[in-house]
């Protein structure tokens, strides 16, 4: 286990406990993200164990994204109520297409990025739309202080980027060094989202407190 | 080789482009959401503001109305009663013996002096009277009403051409005027009152002077109901309002319009 890894599961485990200890004063798209924050959280540290016994960390990931669809979603899902119907629908659809995906095109060995493509794009768009909706809805309350500019830019930041690195993989993959560094611009990718997910959190439970 | 080369510089070359418009795009959010939060907020300000205007007015209007009834009742109930009461004097007055008729002749001194205090008084109430009459033929009049109490002495310096005003404009001034007249004898007993009414080109400018005991504007700001009336009131009319004190060394109002 890498010292990158390591530092990685603890921002994962800090946002996690900054959740808990708040749980009670927290909103309930907050509180999704907190356990949204766990599961990652196993999710990665269950890759560990894949890749020490098979040298391969995918089948955790075809598990690990209809969840994180699910658990993204949902958070966007309190805010973006004029598509409950679409984002609804579409849990079943993401599941169905995952298994699918899974049965005939990338077995439980191969990165999931099928599924992982177009849920990249679907939390890009929610992410686009909050903004517009945020944009519409302006309180009185700083935007910096706000848990859900924090989040929602470090969606848009991470998801975009992540659908850009993963459609040049089969490029990249053909130089090891290129590799490298993909896998290090998704290591700081999601380091700053779960970063921004915690400090998010910890945000809306000091708003709810001072409300 | 060459291939894979080109493709990795198109794939640093579309992520730093991308880095760009993400950047540019969260930019140019956070400034859009501070612009629209502060026109929100100057929206809300103006509401504030006129709902505040709108408040002061209906009181204002209420009042008025208010003074208005009180006169009408004071020169139309009490008035012709004690009007009555002079007419049965002076019938008693000419059936009566000398002796008798000098307490009458007092006590129809005292009656009539009474009606014309009440008259005055109602005058003075009447909002449309003020406008009929004048603001500062009114403002005479409430003075002249002050100094026959005998608690003050009250002077008016003025210029002699007749001030071109909005009748609603007038009767507000009056009642500020009256306001700290009325505050400067309950609390500045014993003082001199001295009011000027001058033109400064095309303002307006009146400044009520008293020589009482003063008091401290920090202090009374807080509570200060009359003070607060004056100063919005004011307001409603675009007039400036200024208001100096120190303790033992009296108070002035400056009122600009």
């Amino acid at each position: 286990m890498t010292t990158r890894f390591l530092i990685y599961l603890l921002i994962l485990l800090t946002g996690f406990l900054v959740g808990l200890y708040n749980f009670k004063k927290l909103s309930s798209p907050y509180k999704v993200l907190t356990i949204f924050l766990l599961i990652t959280f196993i999710s990665e540290s269950i890759t560990r164990i894949f890749i020490k016994e098979f040298r391969n960390s995918c089948p955790p990931y075809h598990i690990y994204q209809p969840l994180q669809y699910f658990f993204i979603t949902t958070f966007y899902l309190s805010y973006l109520k004029k598509s409950t119907a679409i984002i609804s629908w579409s849990w079943v659809v993401f599941a169905l297409f995952t298994i699918i995906n899974l049965a005939f095109f990338q077995n439980v060995w191969t990165v999931p990025t099928n599924a992982m493509l177009p849920a990249n794009i679907a939390y890009v768009l929610c992410a686009l739309l909050l903004f517009k909706n945020i944009l519409q809805n302006t309180g009185e309350q700083p935007l910096l202080k706000q848990g859900l500019f924090w989040y929602n830019t470090s969606t848009l930041v991470l998801f975009t980027f992540n659908f850009f690195c993963w459609s040049f993989y089969n490029v990249l993959l053909k130089t090891k060094n290129s590799t490298l560094t993909l896998s290090d611009i998704t290591y700081v990718l999601n380091m700053q989202y779960y970063i921004t997910t915690g400090i998010a959190i910890y945000l809306d439970s000091r708003h709810k407190q001072n409300e | 080789m060459n291939n894979n080369v080109s493709e990795i510089y198109v794939f640093i070359f579309t992520g730093i482009l991308l880095f760009g418009i993400l950047a540019g795009f969260i930019i140019f959010f956070v400034v859009a959401y501070y612009k629209k939060q502060q026109q929100n907020s100057r929206e809300k300000q103006l509401l504030q503001t006129k709902f505040n205007e709108d408040l002061l007015n209906s009181t204002i209007e209420i009042q008025e109305k208010a003074f208005d009834d009180i006169s009408r009742e004071l020169h139309d109930n009490v008035g012709q009663q004690l009007s009555a009461a002079t007419i049965y004097l002076n019938l008693l007055m000419q059936e009566g013996g000398q002796q008798q008729n000098t307490k009458l002749q007092t006590c129809r001194e005292i009656i009539s002096n009474s009606l014309q205090d009440i008259r005055h008084i109602s005058q003075t109430l009447l909002g449309d009277k003020i406008s009929q009459v004048g603001f500062i033929a009114s403002l005479r009049l409430e003075l002249s009403k002050i100094n026959k109490l005998g608690i003050c002495r009250a002077t008016l310096q003025t210029i002699d051409e007749p001030l071109q005003l909005d009748p609603r404009k007038e009767i507000i001034l009056f009642r500020i005027v009256q306001e700290a007249v009325s505050n400067a004898t309950k609390h500045a007993s014993g003082s001199d009152i001295h009011i000027i009414v001058k033109k400064q080109g095309e303002q307006l400018k009146i400044t009520i002077t008293d020589t009482g005991k003063g008091f401290d504007t920090q202090e009374t700001e807080k509570s200060g109901i009359g003070l607060i009336n004056m100063e919005s009131r004011a307001k409603t009319i675009g007039a400036t309002y200024e208001l100096t004190s120190q303790i033992g060394k009296g108070t002035q109002i400056n009122i600009v319009l």
